[in-house]
């Protein structure tokens, strides 16, 4: 499989069809023969941000100290949650068994949900 | 049935939706300088911008995906950021002159200051925003926009002669003046081509789930919708041509481009001409809002939807909330907003090989758009255009701002 092509960048839905982020990087991790293998999938969080830059990533940290969720790090997805590769990758659990939701509840619990009307369309 | 409704509404939008602060201020100041001879740079940014919403519709169509969320997949991160940073920071800058363009309207209605205008406004669009859904947001707006016709009404009535009109269409050089005339040039181009509006076109193409049956439709919406919409922009600069100019005076303030229409239709031009700035700049600013959340939601993997309540995607709700209150800050303040438009227009061009270059290549690639990639002629067509836009604004801008 190719890993830049058909997995990083690519939109992650959960079993619902809810999006629950990108592909922002793959964990690869050397078995004992030595052999290298895909066991993660990360989404978001401070490697994201360092790939822009070092000092975007310690603005990130910086704020992320003070405000928000406090959820530590990347989501991880392990690769078994995987249901199938396609133009979205598929995963076989729900948005609620991650923590890639964190900054959507933390932005509707602490902003959205105080503004009336946000309820209905 | 269904279609043909679609298809109204898309030239709804198209047509009612063209003509804004950016359009409208461009036009008439190249008509007061400059006369007629400015039309080809309607004609060109127009047909450009025909072919590059034809293209993200189909984009959109064939793949279901947005062109955001198709730039994100091909091209990584660390390009999608760059694309992103570059076209916020102009599309923000368009938003704050599109919101300064109703606030001022509504002064030169009422004789209350503009700034004081601003949060109104600002709330009056947020409250759209959170309770509409894109539909109605797109084409209520838009509805509204069809006032912007009184100035074909009143080109006709000023009987232009239609021979030096059909002349303009071929591009010449003033004799004196020159930095003006391309910095012109290039605010037109800016006005008319606006990536913003590719990225809501697409998004809402996605929003309404379009197929590849949609492809025809697309095309009549793209070419007949912002065709003639560009007829509106040629209408302002002739208008602008044969009222300001013979009477000696300049746009280089709102009141001055006020008195628009008050030569073809004495009676209701003044007020006419300040409805059309408001409602035409009203759906500008709701699609930039709402544009500039479906950037950063595709590209980042978040759930965006107009259709659904502001709860159900959180982020995407807020962020063009937060969007809407920055804009207001700067026009609160008294920044004036001509100044705000012509520096975003000249702006927007200059950065157009950033988000367009990416698209064309999407457009040709076999992944995302199969069997309905670009042709030679309309990568050709589009590619000229951009070049042209920034070649002339590298030149222009530095001209400009050293001229004062």
């Amino acid at each position: 499989m190719d890993l830049v092509r058909e997995v990083l960048d690519k939109r992650i839905l959960d079993r619902d069809g809810t999006i629950i982020g990108r592909v922002d990087g793959v964990i690869i991790e050397v078995d004992g023969n030595g052999q290298p293998r895909a066991t993660q999938l990360s989404i978001g969080g401070p490697p994201v941000f360092a790939r822009v830059g070092k000092w975007a990533a310690s603005l990130a940290r910086f704020l992320a100290a003070r405000w928000g969720p406090k959820r530590g790090g990347a989501v991880r997805i392990p690769w078994s949650d995987i249901d199938h590769f396609g133009r979205d990758i598929k995963l076989t659990i729900s948005c609620r068994d991650t923590q890639a939701m964190a900054w959507e509840d933390w932005i509707d619990e602490h902003i959205v949900k105080k503004i009336p009307g946000g309820a209905s369309k | 049935m269904k279609k043909i409704l679609q298809v109204a509404l898309g030239l709804l939008t198209g047509i009612g939706g063209f003509l804004e602060i950016g359009s409208i201020t461009t036009a008439a100041q190249a008509g007061a300088s400059f006369g007629f001879q400015l039309i080809w740079a309607i004609a060109v940014g127009t047909l450009c911008l025909m072919f590059l919403v034809e293209m993200s519709g189909r984009l959109s169509a064939v793949s279901k995906q947005t062109v955001i969320d198709a730039m994100r997949t091909r091209f990584g991160y660390r390009f999608y950021i760059i694309v992103l940073a570059i076209v916020s920071i102009v599309s923000f800058l368009v938003l704050v002159a599109e919101l300064g363009g109703i606030a001022i309207s509504l002064q030169v209605l009422t004789g209350v200051g503009f700034p004081w205008w601003v949060v109104p406004v600002c709330f009056l669009i947020w409250v759209m925003l959170w309770k509409l859904k894109l539909d109605l947001v797109e084409n209520g707006a838009s509805a509204l926009g069809l006032v912007t016709v009184c100035f074909v009404v009143a080109a006709v009535k000023l009987h232009p002669h239609w021979g030096a009109v059909a002349h303009s269409f071929v591009p010449s050089l003033p004799t004196d003046d020159r930095a003006k005339y391309g910095f012109l040039a290039v605010s037109i181009l800016g006005a008319s081509v606006s990536p913003y509006l590719m990225f809501f076109y697409s998004s809402g193409a996605v929003e309404d789930e379009w197929d590849e049956s949609y492809i025809p439709i697309n095309r009549i919406i793209a070419g007949f919708g912002m065709g003639v919409g560009g007829f509106f922009s040629m209408a302002v600069c002739i208008v602008a041509a044969l009222t300001l100019r013979q009477g000696g005076v300049g746009v280089e303030k709102f009141e001055q481009a006020a008195l628009l229409l008050t030569g073809a239709l004495p009676k209701w031009g003044f007020i006419l001409f300040a409805l059309s700035v408001a409602f035409g700049c009203l759906g500008a600013a709701l699609e930039i809002s709402l544009a500039l959340s479906y950037m950063f939601a595709e590209g980042l993997g978040w759930n965006w939807s107009e259709n659904e309540p502001a709860q159900r995607d959180a982020r995407f709700s807020f962020l063009y909330t937060l969007v809407i209150m920055l804009a207001a800050i700067p026009l609160v303040f008294g920044v004036d907003p001509m100044q705000v438009t012509m520096i975003s227009m000249a702006l927007t061009a200059a950065s157009l090989p950033f988000s367009i270059v990416p698209f064309l290549f999407l457009m040709n690639d076999k992944e995302f758009c199969g069997d309905h990639r670009n042709g030679w002629f309309s990568n050709t067509v589009v590619a000229a255009i951009i070049v042209l836009a920034f070649v002339l604004s590298i030149i222009s801008i530095p001209l400009q701002v050293m001229g004062g």
